[in-house]
């Protein structure tokens, strides 16, 4: 009934939640921010932390300011800030040192790869998303593990929904190459080339 | 046709794309292939969703329950 009532055009931008009830929610999301936020950073944990910290925080403003305005979907609205704040420093660090956000990052380090690949479920997968580019790796996070729209990705990435397709293309057609000899070490169907 | 391969492994076509697409893969094997390949490895990546789930660190939570208690307590104070 509550959804029902917040579809409705003269409720659309009528506060629903209590600030109180919106702050739990958010912290409820917490779990899931944090998957993320590992798997953007590359296993840093520190930097993860920060930016679920950062996430709540700039959300709840937002929501005390009226700017929140997405129905319904606040797990997306909330890894929109996430990732659009992980990107933003991102491009700060690259810009300073010199290179772009599309560059192959470094190795992980050895705290990183505990982290990530000690208890993975898919070691080599989580290898080889860790090897992508930021901004490749951002969609593929967002889209195919944390299951959000084409469209919402698009707004978290603040690129076009046409860049977010390519990206996935070419995050896509990088993993399937770098899991190749795994496959077929594993005994995997060794899959034929994308065309 | 590698755009709309990876759109129908995400199952995000309809209409006549998605028939378009439908009867192509329907004559070219090597299509064919390189959809299955998508389908597996997006399963893979899907099933990364069920890792281990952790939350934030005690002291982490604690301060953003101070921010937010502050946040509202400047919310609710009425202008001077």
């Amino acid at each position: 009934m509550r959804t029902l009532l917040a579809r409705l055009p003269w409720r659309r931008n009528t506060p629903l939640l209590s600030p109180e009830v919106f702050a739990l929610r958010c912290q409820e999301q917490a779990t899931d921010l944090l998957r993320l936020a590992r798997r953007l950073t590359r296993g840093n944990e520190d930097p993860a932390q920060d930016l679920v910290q950062d996430t709540l925080i700039r959300a709840f403003e937002a929501f005390l300011r009226e700017e929140y305005h997405d129905q319904g979907n606040l797990r997306a609205y909330l890894m929109r800030i996430l990732t659009n704040r992980f990107l933003s420093q991102k491009r700060r660090d690259r810009w300073d040192a010199g290179v772009d956000i599309e560059t192959v990052p470094p190795p992980l380090s050895e705290s990183a790869e505990t982290l990530l690949v000690s208890q993975a479920l898919d070691e080599p997968l989580e290898r080889a998303l860790a090897a992508l580019p930021d901004g490749l790796r951002a969609t593929i996070l967002l889209v195919d593990i944390e299951g959000l729209e084409y469209s919402e990705a698009a707004l978290a990435l603040g690129i076009p929904l046409g860049t977010v397709r390519s990206r996935l293309f070419r995050a896509r057609q990088i993993l399937h190459q770098a899991l190749l000899p795994c496959a077929t070490a594993q005994g995997w169907l060794p899959v034929k080339e994308v065309v | 046709m590698k755009a709309l391969l990876t759109a129908r492994a995400d199952q995000r076509l309809s209409g006549l794309i998605k028939r378009y697409v439908e009867l192509h893969l329907s004559q070219c094997a090597q299509c064919r292939a390189a959809l299955e390949s998508l389908i597996a490895l997006r399963e893979r990546l899907i099933a990364l969703r069920s890792a281990p789930a952790e939350t934030l660190s005690p002291d982490r939570q604690e301060r953003v329950q101070a921010a937010f208690t502050e946040l509202l307590k400047r919310h609710k104070k009425p202008p001077e």
